[in-house]
């Protein structure tokens, strides 16, 4: 009997530190920023504008999204390969979303510099979203593409 | 004897609840493509389609069209609010595609998103955006799908 009482509590003591352990890891892991999104470097022309959207993929409202961007110079040329070197880097404050938010970063027209780049950072792993290229004079998407994992919570 | 009816009629139970579940599964419809949040031009239109792998497959579709209006700038920042939430009714296809379009230019809308679901995670999803007044594909969309 008393070895059986001494079992039950080594078992209820274990599963105690499971899942304090497990809820204190997923805790990390959602304060946790990482690269969500990267459109890697682009050369923008004269009219125009880099904009990256994002979107939450989850419901919680406890998530946020930063953007960072890059601006790279050319280094050297050789052969038709050129090098660029990065020659700036700005990096926007948490945006928080809430639910059915989203939110766009812009950058151009008139980009200086030989290259940009847009990162996308998070705190949730379900972010995700679009780059497009947009014609600032007509207002026309000229290329879009999407980054990030497919929202997988919208099922009806 | 009376064991082994017992450990059958639980096998058997599991059998019907593995079954149960799959068909469940497979008449669930989930999100399979999403075009994120996108402003298109005024004079252009996004033309989503979907179909089956296999021509044959009864593939049912469905549309959610999202709205978003602007709330707040900030330099290079925007931000989006949902202003409308709709979604179509199943389309069934087989041998057909089933087609969303959304129009540029939509009053009280500054940014659109299309979120494509169906009852099979193995679809062909298209998305483009067509000049409206040539009616020339300008940009394929290169969609998240999982």
């Amino acid at each position: 009997m008393k070895r059986r009482i001494t079992l039950s509590i080594a078992i209820t003591l274990s599963i105690v530190a499971i899942s304090l352990t497990s809820s204190d890891t997923a805790v990390s892991a959602q304060n946790q920023i990482r690269v969500v999104g990267d459109t890697g470097v682009m050369k923008l022309g004269p009219n125009q504008v880099l904009r990256v959207g994002a979107v939450d993929g989850d419901t919680d409202g406890s998530d946020f999204v930063l953007f960072r961007r890059v601006g790279y110079t050319h280094d050297a040329c050789n052969g038709g390969v050129c090098k660029l070197v990065a020659s700036s880097q700005t990096t926007s404050s948490p945006i928080s979303l809430m639910t059915g938010e989203a939110v766009t970063f812009q950058v151009g027209p008139d980009v200086q510099g030989n290259g940009v780049r847009v990162v996308v950072l998070s705190n949730d792993r379900s972010m995700h979203g679009n780059a497009s290229i947009v014609d600032q004079v007509t207002g026309a998407i000229v290329t879009s593409w999407s980054w990030g994992v497919a929202n997988s919570g919208s099922s009806d | 004897m009376k064991r082994k009816i017992t450990l059958n009629t639980f096998a058997a139970l599991i059998v019907s609840l593995v079954f149960l579940t799959s068909a469940q599964a497979q008449n669930q419809v989930r999100a399979v493509a999403d075009t994120g949040i996108i402003t298109i031009g005024p004079n252009q239109i996004l033309r989503i389609s979907g179909d089956g792998v296999d021509q044959d497959d009864p593939v049912v579709f469905r549309f959610r069209r999202i709205g978003y209006q602007a709330v707040s700038e900030a330099p290079g920042i925007t931000k989006y609010t949902v202003s409308s939430n709709t979604i179509t009714n199943p389309i069934m296809t087989t041998g057909l595609e089933g087609v969303a379009i959304v129009q540029g230019n939509l009053i009280g809308t500054d940014a659109v998103r299309v979120v494509v679901m169906s009852n099979r995670p193995n679809v062909r999803v298209n998305a483009a955006l067509i000049d409206t007044a040539t009616g020339n594909t300008q940009v394929l969309i290169a969609l998240l799908l999982p």
